[in-house]
């Protein structure tokens, strides 16, 4: 599955692992994000977390119709504001998009799957 | 005058204070916003933010400096807004954590919870982005720490953490590419400035300095363009055509209010920013009639310095945009939405992109 743009020189694509790829580089940049879990790990409680290679495991593109969709599986730290953190994390991932490839995604939805807690 | 010895009831003023400074500076914060989002709400948020912790601090005034710390790590972290909000709700977090059990504290206990603080803002976060409020709160503290081994007096301390911290917040665009790009600094470092400022205000006991000798039209006027293009997709969606930019010398032939000067240009355009003394005023204004903004200006005293771009030319050098101005006919622009941006600008960020 790829993500096709037309321009009137030719025909774009975009592979769904490059856009999970930045996505997933735009979301560790944020601030409260102390990694990406896979989605797949949900059914062991355990979240762990991936690696800049498997960020692909943590973001799941999705194309409906016309609508590209962006699910994110993500870990947060401990003692920050988690709704905010989120939310913060959807604005930076729609707008690198935006910027570096040139889609306008319809909405990325965010699943906190875990919370590290760190020793003071 | 000295003070050796911070109790809870002179802190919950500091808090006070630097949420004053803040809110009094907070859209100054917000035209500098460029990164990681270029919307302009860091200002907004930063000070929704310190806000609620100030409120919290304020229902819960006391001797004991400890339990005003936690007061306000609550409310920080209740009413954290933004990328900025979460960060300061951080910072105060390790502050407050590390003088919990403190009744008052010595010079060496707050510059040591400062650091402290910085040390739980990092934790919360994968990969830091230098050259952000983290970098100016981290060079901040480790001044004061250095300070602090000197001097036993906590103003003293906090002169030179602001000292730093205005240093810091100046090296940002070279640690931050996209600050340096558009010629600003950042801005969750100035809102970390600024609380710091109404914190040494309130220490030394003065007034609020009336703003941040830090800042300057330009970083403004930088700051408001960027936003500006991002904001557009097409040059001819742009309303108002022409930067202008002119100095006025008051000369006393009419009475200047800043507000009513303000309030007038505005109806001739917008990105207005007005900056005045005694004697002369500066003004940058995006307006569709330069002329008469000019003719406005020159009823207040002469002329100084002036300058106009037309932003349509500008607009189409930066994006590229591959639509001939001369069309009469109206194309339809649908292909072009879909993308977001205009052919040619892709094909150039894309290379671009492959290169970094």
């Amino acid at each position: 599955m790829s993500i096709e743009l037309k321009t009137k020189f030719g025909q774009i694509d975009i592979s769904n692992e490059v856009v999970a790829t930045v996505a997933g580089g735009a979301a560790v940049d944020c601030y409260g994000i102390v990694g990406m879990a896979s989605k797949k790990q949900l059914k062991d409680g355990i979240a762990e977390i991936l690696r800049k290679e498997n960020f692909t495991k943590g973001v799941i593109v999705r194309q409906e119709n016309d609508e590209v969709h962006i699910d994110m599986f993500i870990v947060v730290s401990y003692g920050t504001k988690i709704s905010e953190v989120a939310h913060n994390v959807q604005s930076k991932v729609k707008y690198t998009l935006d910027k570096t490839v040139g889609l306008v995604v319809d909405s990325v939805n965010i699943f906190v799957q875990g919370v590290r807690v760190t020793n003071p | 005058m000295s003070i050796t010895s911070l109790n809870g009831r002179r802190f919950a003023e500091m808090i006070i204070q630097g949420a004053n400074h803040l809110s009094a500076n907070a859209k100054l914060v917000d035209s500098l916003n460029v990164f990681p989002v270029p919307d302009g709400d860091t200002g907004t948020n930063m000070n929704l933010s310190m806000t609620s912790g100030a409120k919290e601090v304020q229902n819960n005034v006391q001797d004991h400096i400890g339990k005003v710390g936690v007061s306000l790590s609550r409310g920080l972290l209740m009413g954290a807004r933004g990328n900025s909000g979460v960060i300061l709700s951080q910072l105060f977090r390790g502050f407050s954590k590390s003088i919990e059990t403190k009744a008052s504290v010595s010079s060496q206990e707050f510059a040591a919870a400062l650091e402290s603080g910085v040390e739980t803002a990092y934790k919360a976060v994968m990969k830091p982005v230098e050259g952000t409020i983290l970098t100016v709160a981290k060079d901040a503290a480790r001044q004061g720490v250095i300070a602090a081994k000197e001097h036993s007096d906590i103003i003293m301390v906090m002169e030179e953490i602001v000292k730093e911290a205005k240093a810091s917040l100046d090296r940002t665009p070279d640690l931050l590419p996209v600050l340096k790009e558009v010629g600003v600094v950042d801005s969750g470092g100035q809102g970390l400035l600024f609380v710091y400022e109404g914190f040494l205000a309130e220490l030394r006991g003065e007034a609020l300095p009336a703003i941040s000798d830090n800042f300057t039209m330009d970083k403004l006027v930088s700051a408001e363009h960027h936003i500006n293009v991002q904001g557009h997709i097409n040059s001819e969606d742009i309303v108002f055509g022409y930067c202008t930019e002119f100095m006025v010398r008051l000369e006393g032939t009419k009475t200047f209010d800043e507000d009513k000067f303000r309030q007038d240009l505005s109806e001739l355009g917008d990105s207005l920013l007005v900056i005045s003394d005694e004697e002369v005023v500066k003004v940058h204004i995006h307006s569709e009639q330069p002329g008469n903004c000019l003719n406005y200006g020159q009823t207040y005293g002469s002329l100084i310095k002036l300058k106009i771009d037309n932003m349509r030319e500008q607009h189409t050098a930066i994006v590229g945009d591959t639509h001939a101005t001369l069309d009469t006919e109206s194309k339809p622009k649908k292909e072009n939405k879909s993308l977001g941006l205009s052919p040619l600008q892709w094909v150039l960020e894309s290379a671009i992109y492959l290169k970094a």
